[in-house]
């Protein structure tokens, strides 16, 4: 084979190798340690997301930032930091919202937030971007779940769809404490 | 199998390996060398030149061993500045992105094999490798003064495709350690499917043979079907000799190292015009060696 055709040849079997590794079914580790990106600092401010038709406005006060999902602890602690401790939790408050958005190719990181619904006329809220709820695939159903079936059902989203977001649903009991869940997905 | 393969490896993980791979697999060959001295001794080959040779080999490692002490760091930095701007996109590193990549480092090692053969600048590091008159373990850790610069031109293609940088470099790592077994004529051939597809001893010692048909033939790291596919392939027919035209015949380590670019600074030199001077480093070494030739017969 001639040169050319040997460097042209070359170029194909990468393209089809790198297709290949590319179209891959990936599946989300959320106990994985491959940070790639450094943490954005942690803010509470108006998220710029791209909105699609029928997409619903909420606004939450809470926390948001993009972290590596295994740093998911980190964002609770940082949530209860500021709401819980400080008592700034209003009683009214009867779940919490956490929702991962612009997730990046590997599904390793995401854009958090933790929060719960507020009224929008406070500039410190953030106010988010709901995927319409025909979109919504229930994942793990409400209930009383542990960490374990929480992080099992993660394992049951289909990542070779395009996720748009992946809803977890806290309800608080009345000494404001999750006591049960539900995780839903929203593919595009 | 299949979950296995789809879960994503950390960047630490990947450390871990490569940095197991360097420490371990150098006792290894050690030992393999060990067995080969033994082997020579007991076909009386054993001589103050090959212990000399094995020596000057380990001594070129140290060598480059201290260069990547320095510019080991920008290597790795300026492989994670294309991943973080110039990258397409960033794979998961899953088993099967780690077969892909190491696949296609095979390749990309594939052409830098041959670019290394191709032009008298590139040779004039590669030339220390094929310098040695023995075949032996030693001799695959016999490095030229460049030999850590060229592999960046051709795996850096993989980081802008999304390949982590580290995979990338424990890819480099396996290819190159893959090699390193095959520097031996203690295994003839292996059965018709190994030989069929990758890299084996035979294969590689006629990529080291100074026999005419020999020449610029095997570039292969792991898999010798790219050179099968692009027509660089030599089947292992007949005794080979082992070397470089004209032979150093030195066992001095800075001869060694250094004797490459000091001949192509020599002639550089004392070229007639800037064309050729050009040639020099840009055609393949045998069109020196044949010019060289005809000025010796007039």
């Amino acid at each position: 084979m001639r040169l050319f055709a040997s460097i042209i040849t070359s170029i194909a079997i990468t393209g089809g190798i790198w297709g290949a590794v590319f179209l891959q079914p990936v599946a989300a580790n959320v106990t994985e340690k491959n940070v790639i990106k450094r943490q954005s600092e942690t803010s509470i401010q108006s998220s710029k997301l791209e909105q699609t038709t029928n997409d619903e406005k909420k606004t939450l006060r809470g926390v948001t930032q993009t972290i590596p999902l295994k740093a998911i602890d980190k964002l609770w602690n940082t949530f209860y930091e500021q709401s819980v401790a400080n008592k700034s939790l209003p009683d009214s408050v009867k779940q919490l919202i956490v929702i991962y958005q612009n997730f990046n190719p590997d599904y390793s990181e995401a854009k958090v937030t933790i929060g719960y619904e507020a009224q929008s006329n406070n500039p410190d809220n953030v106010v988010i971007l709901f995927p319409p709820e025909k979109q919504m695939n229930v994942v793990l159903s409400q209930g009383k779940h542990t960490d374990e079936q929480l992080t099992d059902a993660w394992s049951k989203i289909n990542f070779s769809k395009q996720v748009k977001a992946v809803v977890e649903v806290h309800h608080l009991n009345q000494h404001g404490l999750p006591d049960s869940s539900q995780l839903s997905v929203y593919y595009k | 199998m299949i979950e296995f393969m789809s879960q994503a490896f950390s960047e630490s993980t990947i450390i871990h390996i490569e940095t197991w791979l360097d420490n371990y697999f150098f006792l290894i060959a050690a030992a393999i060398f060990l067995f080969e001295l033994i082997r020579y001794r007991f076909q009386h080959k054993l001589s103050w030149n090959l212990i000399g040779d094995s020596a000057t080999n380990l001594v070129t490692l140290c060598f480059l061993l201290v260069t990547l002490f320095f510019v080991g760091l920008a290597y790795i930095s300026a492989f994670f500045y294309f991943y973080q701007h110039v990258s397409i996109t960033h794979l998961p590193t899953t088993g099967w992105t780690i077969i892909g990549c190491l696949i296609l480092a095979d390749l990309a090692y594939y052409w830098e094999h041959r670019f290394l053969h191709s032009n008298g600048f590139a040779w004039g590091t590669h030339s220390v490798h094929h310098s040695s008159p023995h075949f032996n373990i030693s001799v695959a850790y016999r490095f030229g003064p460049l030999d850590w610069f060229f592999p960046f031109f051709f795996h850096v293609p993989l980081v802008m495709l999304g390949f982590n940088p580290f995979l990338v470099l424990l890819c480099e790592t396996v290819v190159q350690l893959f090699q390193t077994l095959l520097h031996t004529e203690m295994v003839k051939k292996f059965p018709r499917p190994i030989e069929a597809i990758f890299n084996t001893p035979s294969h590689h010692r006629v990529h080291h043979a100074t026999n005419r048909q020999y020449l610029d033939k095997n570039y292969a790291g792991i898999l010798i079907i790219w050179d099968r596919m692009f027509n660089s392939f030599a089947r292992e027919d007949e005794n080979v000799k082992y070397g470089v035209f004209p032979q150093i015949n030195s066992v001095n380590p800075f001869k060694v190292y250094f004797i490459g670019y000091a001949k192509l600074i020599v002639e550089l030199w004392h070229a007639p015009s800037w064309g050729y001077r050009l040639q020099l480093l840009i055609k393949p070494p045998i069109w020196a060696w044949t010019q060289n030739q005809t000025k010796d017969k007039q």
